[in-house]
């Protein structure tokens, strides 16, 4: 049992020496190739970013040129051709309020007489402004606009002239730290994108490296392996014509020929034998044959192919890549379009499509189930990328909420079916080449696609919008689907191994929903983690971090730590989890991490604002879901083996599988009424009560006991030694 | 079944592909006006002379390169002239009728449900402008689609739209209509104020002008009932769509300078003729071309006038007398004055 999880770390484990090789290869590889693209990003990025903040501040300053112009040209039309008094201009604040609003590069406007009065000011206080009218009037250097930096503000001087006269000055203020911050924000986005790259980088070359040639030259290793024993019955399929591919096909005609060649000795020595009258010498011929046949064998081999459980990790983590990168402003797109008229508020309108996506992926999973065992598994995953291509051009063409609606649970049905289909993928083929763990592949390839969805969505979104982000997104899911259909074998088999009751009855059902570990696992732990996955990273991060100011570029980055967080401690806590075998002490300690992380944003100010808090609770829902997810299943694991001889483990599983994403669906409904109540912040720490309060119920079903019967255990261990 | 669904599925998204891309090279080609040597010929007859709704009517067919030939009918103010011309453009028979303004149209096309309909010009399409509210009028049965051998362009701003634009000027409380209550469509104007200015939390004060012994409306009145206005508090007047006070705006519009008192116009003449302060209105010019569109429906596409809906303009022109504003003391507020026309001369 203990191994459950080591197994879950990684998909290869199976075989060693294997994994040696690929080891070595892959990591020489990925080194390399990580030194000259990681050289050659940071190279170009350095003159792009060092050539962009030469260019920013001067286009910055031109900007706020061309607005002071602009400004004081229509102050002048007021005051000259329309003879209004300047004093007595009406409205000047909400003009001066619009023109901030678009053109956030401009932090201030004032309008100054000719004695020096301030009359209208808005951006900065007054107090400030004096200061930098003061600072202006000491450099004297008033002719060049946004010339000298005060107290980090560039100012800039447009006078207005009513009858040949110089009366007023307008002021437009540029702030010196806007340009930092934005030299920032390109950096980050800079980071991010180099970050993406490399992750994609390292899965394709995996993905090669396994298919052409990892996986050929261990098919062939497992043929010299197998003739050092004197088998030489096996045969090699290999697909392809490069280095490696010749090499087998090479190999392979090798064995052929041996084995032909065996078949036409035995032909002759039975017609030796035959020849023979004495029949001691045919006896003797006989033995020897007998002796032959018993040390080598020619037939009934094995077919090796270079199939295996992994290469589905390149076309999933394309998908989920694709799926991911909306992840950072679907809410505010649905905003956009969500009706503000009805009467059901709008928070449910906004989360209604998120809800309805989760609903109809698991609605889909089971039916897809079903397909996948009668069409295969390779149909299914197609059939699937089809489906989610065309919501998401359907999301593309969006003219309404409705049909938004539509297309996302067009999309939702694709991902359902290729989830089921990747996971039918995985255990058809694990089972023949390694002993790997299907949730292995699945966690790895999820997790990569939600480190990379999320900010590369986001980057493409601030600069060509919601709907064209979603017209990559159906690209990405058509060179997933492309890849599907190129590197899968056509007659994906209909495994045997695959549980043929899928679907459950109700006594079976029944007897799950009354298992007290299943029920406690399930909704104390499971499906409050699902909530917290559909209903706060994927509805509350956005819409909150949005009013808060942030970029969708910004947004994606800061959820993207979520992943991270996940991904960079999962195996580490595997093993951690594997020695200490207390599998629910792990996922009562995750769960209670996340719900702290969250009530730090009670405590917003103590750690530096909203976005901090914010930061912490993902982060740490990040720790917390890399505790339970494992753990979790190693505890449904456990549940499954005791059913194993009346529902079947494969069942119990995937009817945990089916119940969890439960809290996928409510987790929007959740959130929109914690916000609908408590405001965005507030709802964090609704969010984090909600998990403490649950997770302290599963200590006292799960955790006590087991820690109960495990002292007592032992106790009665070291009672026995005593007598 | 699973192919049969991706068939399905395929089908669909192709149509849909289809469908976006062919539909707009219909559209294009269906813009072009196809070729034609024998002009149109087109029999209109206005109110008060000739307008720039005209002007914009015949320049969208001359740029359109659509042949067509105008005979213009003046009814100059008087309903009594219309037979003469009834009878004229029967004798004429030509292609379509256009008639400006609610006088005209009523007395030339007359009502839908006339009880004497041969008196009228029915047989030949026909297109109105000009005409406040035609359905109150009995004009058309419904703007969608008018139950008759005819159809139009409206041309006032709604009423939202104009109380926005007050708004925008000054929160207002009160506002004040004086209105001809002979007049159909001054009643309908009051009786729209009166249903959405609570709406917008503003009271309204409603005058109308008392009549003589002819038992007409009476000019005199008016600068009594503007100060009548002022005394109940209210802070600007409101002028509709009324031909009395149009008639006689400037003397209406001098007693509201004198008394303070700014006026919003819901039409162009008391702006261009008077000095009303400001308001929100059509761009003649603009309202000839969106007329000129829907007759080229009828003349060149040969859709039947009665599947035409009444036709409306999206976009209105904010017309602001400064030296009104001047003198009212209301200056209009900063961001008023980038979209607005401005006019500085009175021009009587």
């Amino acid at each position: 049992m203990k191994n459950t999880l080591s197994k879950f770390a990684s998909f290869e484990s199976g075989a060693s020496h294997f994994l040696s090789h690929q080891r070595t290869l892959l990591l020489r590889l990925v080194l390399l190739s990580a030194f000259v693209l990681l050289t050659g990003q940071i190279a170009i990025s350095w003159f792009a970013v060092d050539g962009f903040e030469e260019t920013l501040e001067p286009q910055l300053k031109q900007k706020a040129n061309v607005v002071g112009y602009a400004v004081s040209a229509q102050i002048h039309y007021a005051v000259d051709d329309l003879m209004i008094p300047t004093e007595q201009l009406v409205g000047m604040d909400s003009f001066f309020d619009n023109i901030l609003q678009s053109n956030q590069d401009i932090e201030y406007l004032a309008l100054q007489d000719s004695s020096g009065t301030i009359l209208y000011l808005r951006g900065i206080a007054s107090d400030m402004m004096q200061n930098i009218l003061g600072g202006l009037a000491a450099t004297e250097g008033g002719e060049e606009k946004f010339g000298v930096e005060i107290e980090g503000h560039l100012n800039g001087s447009f006078p207005v002239v009513v009858d040949n006269q110089i009366t007023n000055h307008l002021h437009v203020g540029v702030s010196s730290e806007h340009i930092r911050t934005q030299l920032t924000e390109i950096l980050y986005e800079v980071i991010a994108v180099i970050a993406i790259s490399w992750l994609v980088t390292l899965e394709f070359l995996r993905f090669f490296m396994g298919t052409r040639v990892s996986q050929p030259i261990e098919n062939i290793r497992r043929a010299l392996a197998d003739g050092s024993t004197g088998i030489f019955a096996n045969h090699l399929v290999s697909r392809t014509k490069d280095e490696v591919g010749q090499l087998v096909s090479n190999f392979n005609r090798m064995l052929l020929n041996l084995q032909s060649r065996y078949s036409e000795f035995h032909f002759e020595v039975r017609e030796l034998k035959n020849a023979q009258i004495d029949d001691n010498i045919s006896k003797k011929i006989a033995e020897v044959q007998v002796d032959v046949d018993k040390q080598y064998r020619f037939t009934e081999g094995i077919e090796l192919r270079t199939r295996h459980a992994g290469q589905i990790r390149v076309p999933l983590f394309l998908f989920i890549f694709s799926e991911e990168m909306s992840r950072s402003f679907l809410p505010l797109f649905v905003s956009q379009h969500a009706p503000h008229d009805l009467a059901i508020p709008f928070e449910f309108l906004v989360g209604l499509p998120i809800t309805l996506f989760m609903l109809a992926a698991m609605i889909a999973t089971p039916f897809g189930g079903t397909l996948v065992d009668r069409l295969g598994t390779r149909r299914i995953f197609l059939v699937g990328i089809l489906a989610a291509t065309l919501g998401f051009i359907g999301n593309f063409l969006t003219q309404s909420y409705i049909d938004l609606i539509l297309w996302r649970v067009l999309t939702g049905v694709g991902y359902g079916l290729v989830f089921i289909a990747s996971e039918g993928w995985v255990t058809q083929n694990a089972a023949k080449n390694t002993r790997a763990s299907s949730t292995g592949v699945f966690v790895h390839a999820v997790f990569v696609g939600i480190i990379c969805g999320p900010p590369l969505g986001g980057i493409i979104a601030n600069r060509i919008g919601y709907e064209g982000t979603f017209l990559i997104s159906a690209g990405l899911a058509i060179i997933s689907g492309i890849m599907v259909y190129q590197v899968f074998d056509r007659e994906s088999p209909k495994g045997p191994e695959r549980s043929k009751r899928l679907v459950l009855g109700v006594k079976e059902w029944f007897q799950l929903l009354t298992d007290i570990r299943f029920v406690s696992v399930v909704l104390l732990s499971s499906v409050p983690g699902k909530m917290m996955v559909a209903g706060f990273m994927a509805y509350l991060v956005p819409l909150f971090l949005y009013d808060l100011g942030h970029s969708e570029s910004s947004i994606g980055r800061i959820m993207m730590l979520y992943g991270l967080s996940t991904i960079v401690l999962i195996r580490l806590i595997a093993q951690f989890a594997d020695r200490s075998g207390g599998y629910g002490a792990v996922v009562a300690l995750g769960t209670a991490v996340a719900g702290l992380g969250c009530i730090v944003s009670l405590f917003a100010d103590a750690v530096g604002g909203p976005t901090n808090a914010l930061i912490i609770a993902i982060l740490t829902l990040g720790i917390g879901h890399a505790l339970t997810l494992t753990s979790q299943n190693s505890m449904i694991q456990q549940v499954a083996e005791r059913y194993r001889s009346s529902i079947g483990v494969a069942s119990v599983i995937g009817a945990y599988r089916l119940v969890e994403r439960i809290g996928m669906v409510i987790g929007p409904i959740v959130a929109a009424i914690l916000i609908s109540i408590f405001g965005y912040q507030h709802a964090i720490v609704a969010f984090g009560f909600i998990l403490l309060g649950l997770i302290s119920l599963f200590v006292l079903f799960i955790v006590i006991p087991d820690w109960k019967t495990q002292t007592q255990g032992s106790s009665a261990e070291t009672d026995s030694i005593n007598a | 079944m699973l192919k049969h669904t991706a068939q399905t599925l395929l089908a669909f998204f192709v149509g849909v592909f289809l469908f976006s891309t062919v539909t707009p090279l219909l559209l294009a080609q269906s813009n072009e006006a196809p070729e034609r040597t024998e002009p149109y010929r087109i029999f209109a007859v206005v109110w008060r002379g000739e307008t720039e709704v005209e002007d914009g009517f015949r320049e969208y067919f001359t740029q359109r390169g659509i042949p067509f030939e105008m005979t213009i009918r003046n009814l100059n103010l008087d309903r009594g002239n219309a037979p003469a011309f009834v009878e004229e453009i029967k004798e004429a028979k030509p292609d379509l009728v256009y008639t400006w303004g609610t006088g005209t149209t009523s007395s030339i096309v007359g009502r839908f449900n006339a009880e004497n309909p041969e008196d009228f010009v029915r047989e030949f399409p026909g297109i109105f402008v000009l005409v406040a509210y035609p359905k109150v009028a009995k004009i058309i049965e419904e703007y969608e689609s008018t139950g008759r051998n005819l159809t139009g362009v409206s041309f006032l701003a709604s009423i939202e739209a104009q109380i926005n634009t007050i708004l925008a000027y000054r929160p207002f409380k009160k506002v004040a209509v004086i209105y001809d209550k002979t007049s159909s469509n001054s009643r309908i104007n009051v009786a729209a104020l009166e249903e959405i200015l609570p709406k917008f939390n503003l009271d309204l004060v409603v005058l109308p002008v008392p009549l003589n012994e002819n038992e007409k409306p009476d000019p005199e009145y008016l600068p009594q009932l503007i100060q009548e206005a002022k005394d109940s508090g209210a802070e600007i007047l409101y002028m509709g769509p009324d031909s009395f006070l149009t008639r006689h705006g400037d003397i209406y519009t001098s007693a509201a300078i004198a008394a303070g008192l700014p006026t919003f116009a819901s039409t162009q003449a008391p702006l261009k003729n008077s000095r009303a302060m400001f308001g929100l209105v059509t761009d003649y010019h603009t309202l000839g071309k969106l007329a000129a569109v829907q007759a080229e429906k009828i003349l060149v596409d040969g859709i039947k006038p009665g599947e035409l809906p009444v036709a409306q303009l999206s976009r209105f022109k904010l017309w602001i007398n400064i030296d009104v504003a001047r003198e009212v003391g209301l200056y209009p507020p900063m961001e008023m004055i980038s979209i607005a026309d401005f006019k500085t001369t009175v021009q009587n």
